[in-house]
């Protein structure tokens, strides 16, 4: 990502540590919320890249607000050419209900759909609060008791698979961003805390997590990266790429939040030590588009077919004639 | 936090070209000459003929000048190459160690005459070469090394002995880590060198030990007052830690450290399309999900290497998961058959898949153990 722009929101997510309404001013003033909408459609015109830079960096932020949602339906308008109203927007998680549940949809301004080849803004006015495994808020919303504020046409690829699909890569980016944060978190931690006379990290059990801690993050992030190259603003991405993306950054949070709070003791599950809050987004973010059961049973799908040249083909690409 | 850097790296047309021309190369090879496709094919897959016909496309020695019998093409052509080598198990073995290490270790530390008459006979796939570090008691703990080489008035005095040099009894020479004068106090890394030692030379005895499978492809070599030329020693004396460090980062960056088991897959899945569960899609899939991005890293670790860029955590990193990850494909793969009978499985991939399990021990062994690896990674993190 473009050093100024992380510089940026660094000092944003700084200034701001303690106000929820001041930080997604500044993230508004700043552009940054509307990164992904094109410069015709008063955005930022970010590239996609250094959007999902953005995202993952918020994921390993205390503050608690819609910025991933924001981007990704800033976006999925732009794919239709239109324009995104101001303030937060909030994507919904199942788009086949008219009952569906959505983050931070007790406090966003609106909340974003695709039904029926339609992508559809509603002003939010009835979520109710769910208790969820999450620290981050989550409300359901009733869409027919809501009216639309817009509804645009969606380009023919966005289907319903495709919006999962990009919602898949925008949680990996998130997962990625918390586990960075759960590892730095651990590092401090073990490096200043002492036990048997001397700091956590001079006993190889320990070193021996955090390695691992750091091997499922690079995988994870590798896998992204991966994920993200397939994405553009007039086509659907790779499945496979973003099943991979899902699959290996959910399956890793399970490990690094378990290692995590192995390394921290006691002090980790504490409400007040932030660790806490970091594993509960990624038990949340984990299941949110598909586990990394779901995707890997669709990958698991794929890689046997029948009709499949065989597996070299399949991973290492097929070669024509 | 100290990063890891797996940078991107696109496919593109040429790439799919080379690949296309190694596949139809194996596919040919495997019509007419039959060769066995094994697990663990670089370790233990012996082919001279083979080498020699891998030689004669160009296929070795890729990178290297083209002076010295190379062929100047890219780390990332290379890595191609060996992907499709691996993923065929293709009997590969008996070259792999100089066309991965030994010739690059000559490039950069051998003289020019070492380059001139060596480099061409590796690259050609005519010469072979061994990894000499390993002594019966310097395992992980590679600073203990005993052999000793002491200067003569013609060179050097080589007596010492190494252990678990794989293929050793095939080649001509062989990469010696020996002490050439003391360590300073604790600091045992002082005080080494690497030798460029023709197994051929009086003194040099190397006898094979049977594996677990009783199969030899390990050995012992035994060096008794070896007397060596002066241009033996291979860099500067005294540089021996930092150079087999940089040997390390060679032998640990490749693809073979996550496709050893990739062809049992291939084989068992071959009769299982179609005929998976929910459990067993899911189980396949995790794989799928982690080979692809092994290869993800795999590549952005030549494509640094390429720029010069030092890589050797990033090696560990791939290593450590890599490993993991081909032990994961033969216990899945039990899974996955286990509602099969027998009787069923395509012919051959019994005898696969009890190969593979015979030779799974030695992955989170040979070049590091994943302790060792995991260490490195702590090193990167600022933990020691």
């Amino acid at each position: 990502m473009d050093a100024l722009i992380a510089d940026t929101a660094k000092r944003i997510y700084t200034d701001h540590a303690e106000d929820k309404t001041g930080l997604w001013q500044a993230l508004e003033e700043n552009g940054l919320s509307r990164a992904w909408i094109p410069d015709e459609l008063d955005g930022t015109g970010l590239e996609l890249s250094d959007g999902f830079a953005l995202i993952r960096q918020s994921a390993g932020e205390l503050a608690s607000v819609p910025f991933a949602e924001t981007l990704l339906a800033g976006y999925l308008l732009a794919t239709a050419g239109a324009a995104t109203p101001d303030g937060q927007i909030t994507i919904a998680s199942s788009t086949h209900d008219s009952m569906s549940e959505a983050p931070f949809a007790d406090s966003a301004e609106h909340v974003l759909r695709l039904h029926q080849n339609t992508l559809e803004v509603f002003k939010i006015d009835n979520a109710v609060a769910i208790n969820n495994v999450g620290s981050d808020s989550l409300a359901s919303i009733d869409f027919s008791q809501l009216s639309v504020v817009s509804s645009h046409k969606a380009p023919v690829w966005l289907t319903q698979d495709v919006y999962q699909q990009l919602g898949a890569v925008v949680r990996a980016a998130q997962l990625c961003g918390a586990m960075q944060y759960q590892l730095e978190l651990t590092l401090e931690h073990t490096s200043t805390r002492e036990q048997f006379g001397r700091p956590l990290t001079k006993f190889q059990a320990i070193q021996h997590l955090l390695a691992e801690m750091a091997g499922e993050l690079a995988t994870s992030s590798a896998a992204l990266e991966g994920a993200i190259q397939t994405i553009s603003f007039d086509a659907a991405p790779d499945a496979m790429a973003v099943a991979c993306a899902k699959a290996r950054a959910s399956e890793a949070a399970d490990i690094v939040s378990r290692h995590a709070h192995q390394a921290h003791g006691a002090i980790g599950y504490t409400g007040e030590y932030t660790l806490g809050r970091f594993s509960r987004r990624l038990w949340q973010w984990r299941e949110d588009f598909g586990n990394e059961f779901y995707w890997s049973k669709l990958l698991g799908q794929q890689f046997s077919r029948t009709d499949s040249s065989g597996l070299t083909e399949d991973i290492f690409g097929a070669i024509n004639g | 936090m100290q990063q890891f850097n797996f940078p991107f790296v696109a496919t593109n047309q040429e790439e799919m070209q080379l690949r296309k021309e190694v596949r139809t190369f194996l596919k040919a090879e495997l019509e007419s000459d039959g060769y066995q496709p094994t697990a663990d094919c670089w370790m233990t897959a012996v082919s001279p003929e083979f080498s020699e016909k891998l030689g004669a496309q160009g296929w070795l020695g890729m990178t290297w000048p083209k002076e010295y019998g190379g062929h100047e093409r890219s780390t990332l052509e290379r890595l191609i190459v060996t992907e499709e080598l691996l993923a065929a198990g293709a009997p590969v073995a008996a070259h792999w160690i100089a066309d991965r290490q030994t010739g690059q270790q000559i490039i950069n530390f051998g003289t020019e005459e070492q380059k001139k008459t060596l480099l061409p006979k590796m690259a050609a796939g005519k010469s072979f070469a061994a990894i000499g570090m390993s002594e019966p008691q310097a395992g992980s703990d590679l600073a203990a090394v005993r052999t000793k080489a002491e200067k003569t008035d013609t060179g050097w005095r080589l007596n010492g002995r190494k252990i678990w040099s794989t293929g050793a009894h095939l080649c001509d020479h062989m990469i010696v880590l020996a002490r050439t004068s003391p360590a300073e106090g604790r600091n045992r890394q002082i005080g080494l060198s690497q030798f460029l030692v023709p197994l051929k030379a009086p003194g040099v005895e190397v006898s094979g030990i049977d594996d677990i499978s009783n199969h030899v492809h390990f050995n012992e070599t035994l060096f008794e007052d070896v007397d060596l030329s002066e241009d033996a020693l291979l860099g500067k004396e005294g540089n021996g830690w930092a150079q087999c460090m940089g040997e390390l980062a060679l032998e640990r960056s490749g693809p073979e450290r996550f496709l050893s088991t990739f062809i049992l897959l291939e084989q068992a899945l071959s009769s299982l399309r179609g005929k998976l569960d929910d459990q067993g899609l899911i189980t396949l899939g995790q794989l799928i999900a982690k080979v692809r991005s092994l290869r993800i890293m795999s590549r952005g670790i030549a494509h640094q290497l390429a720029q010069g860029i030092p890589s050797d955590t990033e090696a560990a990193m791939v290593k450590a998961l890599g490993n993991a990850f081909e032990k994961e494909v033969v216990t899945a793969t039990r899974r996955l058959l286990s509602n099969t009978p027998k009787t069923e499985w395509p012919a051959g991939l019994a005898a696969l898949l009890d190969d593979a399990v015979l030779k799974l021990p030695a992955n989170t062994l040979r070049g590091g153990t994943t302790e060792i690896l995991r260490g490195i990674i702590a090193r990167q993190l600022g933990m020691r």
